[in-house]
């Protein structure tokens, strides 16, 4: 919520609840030069863009009106991730252009087949406490009444080229898949076998990326480092790269010390900066990757059996570099993470990653994303970033400025995301610890994985 | 009472059938009011306890209390009033309730200011009746002349003095209401901007603005109303996607303009704002929630911040050291109206139910104060009306004197043409306590005659010796004295957070020569219409004092001064009994020679440094130069096309530097490329460069639409204590009279050497016209 609105409510004596802050997205026709591009990601499919709308112009408050009285009588901040979601509205008698995910979502009414899964994605970007599942009927029932007009308007910016139906119909699959297994996570681990599932006090964040070379490692290691403050955080690469033991200024030895004797994770920490302790991939792996792997398609509780075998203690922190994509540690990262952070760069190639992992990330309710090597000064970069926002809604935890002398500082030893006073990225890495610090003890005092 | 809860609070449950307009003064008045101190005292302790005891009594017998209370008062008020005393026991009266006033003034809360208010109107009724009934025996005509004069002028004075403590003595301060269903249900609205002559470099800024309010986006229509029919508005719209609305011609100015407009649209809601007056993005949620809690709401209006200095406080710099004249109004005397449900519409930043304006024909059309008379025909038709003190709009001040004056005779002869045409105390539909508050809008205009009376009556005595109040000098003094003392320290416990003392008189003098005649006019016959003070307008580009307006206040200062004079030689040579009298006049004329000197020097008008004010805010700013380096520094103030930075010590930028300022709201962060033109220490002024429209918008969002921009200096002025007042506008006094004096000495110098050499060009004392001007309506 805005710091203005609260200021100002404050000041007269009214609370904050109830008031939505809704970002309408216009276009201008610039009258001189370039012609401002709509703000949606048209850009990848610029065949689609200038198709005249003024036949569904008549349709679009429709949808919208619908769309919102899905989500009937929640606390005032939820409402506002479904505005965020709908898309562009252009007033009737404007001939503008209008964004490019209603004038292609408008030509294929007929995925109506799917009413109830397109609504899923408005629907779950509902405030975390509540289970998603909650809410899944309500819209149901509200949205038969306009099957069709709810379909097309609801859809995030879809932008995945081939066929717009497929891809609502793979939503639906996704969004009735996440049911049914937000029914099945709802039984608790485990309920296939009689032993104790493993488990640990210490509270995990597992830190992933859908696409690679966006950040991760070095968000990574700027979060223990900021962590560690707080609390002991170990700090363990899960990613073959085996990179985060050089951002975070392991010992060269300690890193080149093979762990050929299969140590356990406690014994062979190495020391990082501020304060962490690391385990490093090398020690993960130890027997080879591919060892590594038929191991965890034995175990599908691996990872959580490695970090109970850690003897760690309540208030310890784990954080987990993963790999980029989807690989089998992510599975059981995710199912044994107490928050996730997913790192994404402001482009296209990041989006469609992340579009690719919805069902994956966006379905949970502890999983969190960060916006990395955000270039302000680039008017693509502000678009990416808006069109972001309005997929991630409320759990968007921060956005972190580009700034090379992060990347150039691996070189030299020296991470400025550590050290405060040059970047300003340090500031905003500093909200993003700050916001995972807080759902670590909102889940801490509530109890148990998500 | 001060501190309590426990008063049943009708009023924060803003139930619109009862309470509305209490037509007694109830010993619970309604509502709550925080203490300022925590931890009441005794007295308040004690006063709390009585009403609690009174609370607890049933309904039956706590109105049989009630009334008992109230008349056992009103018998006491009688009885104080008219018992005749000689000097001595008037004196003891006097002193003891100056005591008890004394005493009175710092308690905190709202029930010592109704005990000073009954205070002030027992002594100032006490004094009235004193007057009428001991001190008319006028023998001259000439006394009688101007006696009766006086007289009358001291009754408008009081009935204004009472009313006035009717309109402020409880103000609501109302809540603002959020909405609470889903923005699905939310009402269709539609933002007018009517405009005639503005430029559109002002109303862009409005427009942008409107755009930016947080409102779902096909429920907000924005319309320009363009009464000059620009093309270049017409494109502009056109550009940035708003409507666009003309008309075939300008009957009625704004008035025909708007009910025009709403012939063509159909939002359930109108807002109206005028083409300067810029709003936040949370002006409609903010105010639409009333609307719901009171399903008979059908105006609600917030107040019009100036974001610029008007013409007193650029000339007499007290720029927001001392209350702007508008805060009264709109800081205390429509929140204190709108406890009476007689809260009017003011033209601009206000928002109104559209079948409510439908149902009485629109936008009123027969006065000049289309606005009032509006609000007056929807609380007759049965509609409540509600003001919320919280600015969610500024716009541009009257940027000289003549402007100004111009703006406020206009008001004056719309309000008295409304007293003539629709009378508030006439008429069905109205509750007692709306009629007595439109009756003191308008009274309140008639100030001019009583004014320039107060100005001159002294030197009756002085020039002509007419002894036009026939009492010993001693028992004046016993009698005014209280009077006039009470109405000063009541007044300034209400209203000292909105304005100073004796400021007052200052604004009634400034204007009461100009709006005497069209308000005399109006009254007799208010179809006559379209005198106008003439004024020049454009940007002032010198300093220099504005003669033909300042003609009134150098008469009635020089009139006073030689008032002055004849006293001293009275003095010297008169009569030696009649000592006491001319001190006395001397006195009043004193103090008139200060008010009028103050009055002039708001004629001296000061240079304007920029054709665009800035907006005086301290927000985050990120600067990056050239070659990349990045400044974390602050803004200090800005406007649509320039901006003021103050770097971190150290920190500097050369001139003609380009650079990129980024500003934030919350997570967002924009980014404008603009060029430094001003660079001193840590202080540098940078002017936006061939901004798009999409980053003109933007920068709107991120500057004039943040919530917060205008309620962080709302009310910031200092408080009022009524001898510093006093000491100040003496001190303004002062700088005027050596301001006359100088621009006289230049002016004898231009004449002087005009007649040596015919030169041809006289000192421009008024520049041309130039095109960012702003006619105010």
């Amino acid at each position: 919520m805005g710091n203005d609105i609260s200021n100002l409510l404050s000041k007269f004596g009214a609370t904050v609840d109830g008031y939505l802050e809704i970002e309408a997205a216009i276009d201008y026709k610039e009258p001189v030069r370039k012609v401002k591009a709509p703000l949606v990601v048209a850009k990848a499919e610029p065949a689609l863009t200038p198709a005249p709308q003024t036949e569904t112009a008549a349709i679009e408050p429709a949808p919208v009106v619908a769309a919102s009285a899905v989500v009937p009588l929640l606390a005032g901040r939820s409402l506002a991730t479904p505005q965020r979601i709908e898309p562009v509205i252009e007033p009737v008698a404007e001939p503008a252009v209008t964004p490019a995910s209603v004038s292609e979502t408008a030509p294929a009414p007929a995925a109506a087949a799917s009413p109830v899964p397109a609504m899923a994605p408005a629907a779950a970007p509902i405030p975390p406490a509540a289970p998603v599942a909650k809410f899944m009927p309500s819209p149901a029932s509200r949205i038969t009444a306009t099957p069709a007009q709810v379909a097309p308007a609801i859809a995030a910016p879809a932008t995945d080229a081939p066929v717009p139906s497929l891809l609502r119909s793979m939503l639906g699959e996704a969004a009735r898949a996440r049911q049914a297994q937000h029914g099945a996570s709802n039984d608790g681990p485990g309920d296939g076998e009689d032993m104790q599932p493993p488990s640990t006090p210490a509270q995990i964040i597992a830190v992933v990326s859908p696409k690679g070379g966006v950040g991760k490692t070095t968000l990574c290691s700027a979060l223990a480092c900021s962590l560690a403050r707080h609390g002991r955080v170990f700090a363990i690469d899960l990613d073959a790269q085996n990179a985060l033991q050089y951002h975070l200024g392991v010992n060269a030895e300690a890193a080149a010390a093979p762990a050929g004797v299969a140590s356990s994770w406690r014994d062979g920490l190495a020391q990082g900066m501020a304060g962490t302790q690391v385990v490093s991939h090398a020690l993960v792996a130890d027997h080879g990757e591919a060892a590594l792997a038929q191991q965890m398609v034995r175990d599908g509780q691996w990872l959580l059996r490695q970090l109970q075998a850690m003897q760690l203690q309540a208030g310890d922190v784990v954080l987990l570099d993963l790999p980029a994509g989807q690989t089998p540690y992510l599975d059981q990262a995710l199912q044994a993470a107490d928050q996730v952070l997913a790192v994404v760069t402001p482009d296209a190639g990041s989006f469609l990653a992340l579009e690719h992992m919805r069902q994956i990330l966006h379905g949970r309710n502890n999983c969190r994303y960060v916006v990395n090597k955000y270039d302000g000064s680039r008017s693509f970069n502000q678009d990416m970033l808006e069109v972001l926002k309005r997929w991630m809604g409320p759990r968007l935890a921060g956005v972190i400025a580009l700034d090379h002398a992060i990347s150039e500082g691996l070189a030299y030893g020296f991470n400025p995301l550590v050290k405060g006073g040059d970047s300003p990225a340090y500031e905003q890495l500093q909200g993003v610890a700050e916001v995972l610090r807080a759902a670590l003890a909102k889940s801490r005092v509530a109890g148990g994985r998500a | 009472m001060t501190t309590g809860s426990q008063a049943p609070s009708q009023l924060s449950s803003q139930e619109p059938t009862q309470m509305k307009s209490p037509d007694m003064l109830s010993p619970h008045p309604p509502g709550q009011e925080p203490s300022a101190r925590p931890s009441a005292n005794r007295l308040q302790q004690w006063m709390q306890a009585a009403g609690n005891r009174l609370e607890g009594l049933p309904r039956g017998p706590r109105r049989v209390v009630q009334w008992a209370i109230l008349l056992f008062a009103t018998m006491l008020a009688l009885l104080i009033i008219s018992v005749p005393l000689d000097f001595a026991a008037q004196c003891v009266f006097a002193i003891g309730c100056f005591a008890a006033a004394m005493v009175l003034r710092k308690q905190s809360g709202r029930f010592p200011v109704l005990v000073l208010i009954t205070l002030s109107l027992t002594v100032s009724m006490r004094y009235m009746y004193w007057r009428i009934s001991s001190t008319l025996a006028f023998e001259s005509w000439l006394d009688i002349v101007f006696g009766y004069g006086l007289l009358a002028a001291e009754l408008y004075s009081l009935l204004v003095l009472t009313l006035g403590y009717l309109q402020t003595a409880w103000p609501l301060r109302r809540k603002p209401q959020m909405l609470t269903m889903p923005p699905s249900e939310w009402p269709t609205v539609d933002v007018f901007i009517p405009s005639y002559n503005e430029s559109l470099d002002i109303v862009s800024l409005t427009i942008f603005a409107a755009q930016a309010i947080d409102w779902p986006q096909d429920k907000l229509r924005v319309h320009v109303l363009d009464d000059g029919r620009r093309e270049e508005f017409r494109e502009f719209c056109d550009n940035i996607g708003v409507n666009y609305l003309v008309r075939s011609n300008n009957h009625h100015a704004k008035a025909g303009n708007l009910n025009e407009a709403l012939k063509v649209t159909d939002g359930e809601f109108v807002a109206i704002f005028d083409a300067d007056h810029v709003p936040t993005r949370s002006f409609l949620q903010i105010c639409l929630g009333w609307f719901y809690k009171d399903p008979k709401l059908a105006m609600l209006q917030t107040p019009h911040f100036f974001f610029s200095p008007d013409p007193f406080e650029k000339n007499l710099n007290t720029f927001r050291s001392v209350p702007n004249e508008g805060e009264l109004f709109y800081g205390l005397v429509q929140d204190g109206n709108d406890l009476w449900n007689a809260a009017f519409f003011c033209g601009s930043c206000a928002v109104m139910r559209r079948t409510a304006l439908m149902e009485i024909g629109g936008i009123a059309v027969e006065t000049l104060t289309e606005d009032a008379h509006t609000a007056l025909k929807m609380n007759r038709a049965g509609y409540n009306t509600a003001y919320l003190a919280i600015p969610q709009a500024a716009g541009l001040a009257t940027e000289n004197l003549a402007r100004h004056i111009r703006q406020r005779v206009r008001w004056a002869r719309g309000m008295a043409q409304i007293f003539r045409v629709d009378n508030p105390l006439k008429g069905r539909g109205l509750r007692l306590g709306q009629r007595l508050c439109y009756l003191n809008a308008m009274l309140h205009f008639f100030y001019g005659l009583p004014r320039l009376i107060f100005l001159t009556a002294p030197l009756t005595y002085l020039f002509f010796g007419a002894h036009i109040f026939q009492a010993s000098a001693l028992m004046i003094t016993a009698y005014v004295l209280p009077h006039v003392l009470h109405a000063s320290l009541t007044n300034s416990r209400i209203q000292g957070r909105f304005r100073h003392s004796f400021w007052n008189e200052v604004y009634e003098t400034v204007l009461a020569w100009y709006i005497l005649g069209p308000v005399l006019l109006a009254l007799v016959n208010p179809k006559l219409g379209g005198f106008n003070v003439t004024d020049k307008g454009g940007i002032i580009t010198d300093d220099h004092f504005d003669w033909k307006l300042a003609r009134p206040y150098i008469v009635l200062l020089l009139l006073n001064v030689a008032g002055l004079g004849f006293g001293i030689w009275q003095l010297i040579h008169g009569d030696p009994n009649a000592v006491t009298t001319i001190l006395i006049n001397m006195a009043w004329t004193l103090y008139n020679v200060i008010i009028a000197s103050a009055a002039m020097a708001v004629a001296s008008e000061t240079r304007q440094v920029r054709s665009e004010p800035r907006v005086a805010a301290e927000l985050p700013a990120r600067i990056k130069l050239e070659d990349g380096s990045i400044i974390e520094g602050k803004t200090l103030d800005f406007s649509q096309k320039g901006i003021g930075l103050r770097l971190p010590a150290g920190a500097s930028i050369a001139r003609n530097a380009r650079i990129e300022v980024t500003l934030f709201r919350n997570e967002q962060e924009k980014v404008f490329p603009a060029v430094v033109v001003f660079s001193r220490n840590d202080m540098v002024g940078a002017q936006f460069h061939e901004l798009t429209l999409r980053q003109q918008s933007e920068l709107v969002r991120l500057t004039f639409s943040r919530a917060d921009i205008w309620a962080n200096n709302w009310g910031k002025s200092r408080p009022d204590t009524p001898l510093k007042a006093l000491r100040e506008v003496a001190g303004i006094g002062m700088n005027g009279v050596r301001q006359l004096c100088k621009a006289t000495l230049l002016q004898l110098r231009h004449w002087r050497s005009a007649r040596r050499a015919p030169a041809p060009a006289a000192p421009a004392a008024t520049a041309p016209a130039l095109d960012n001007t702003l006619e105010k309506q």
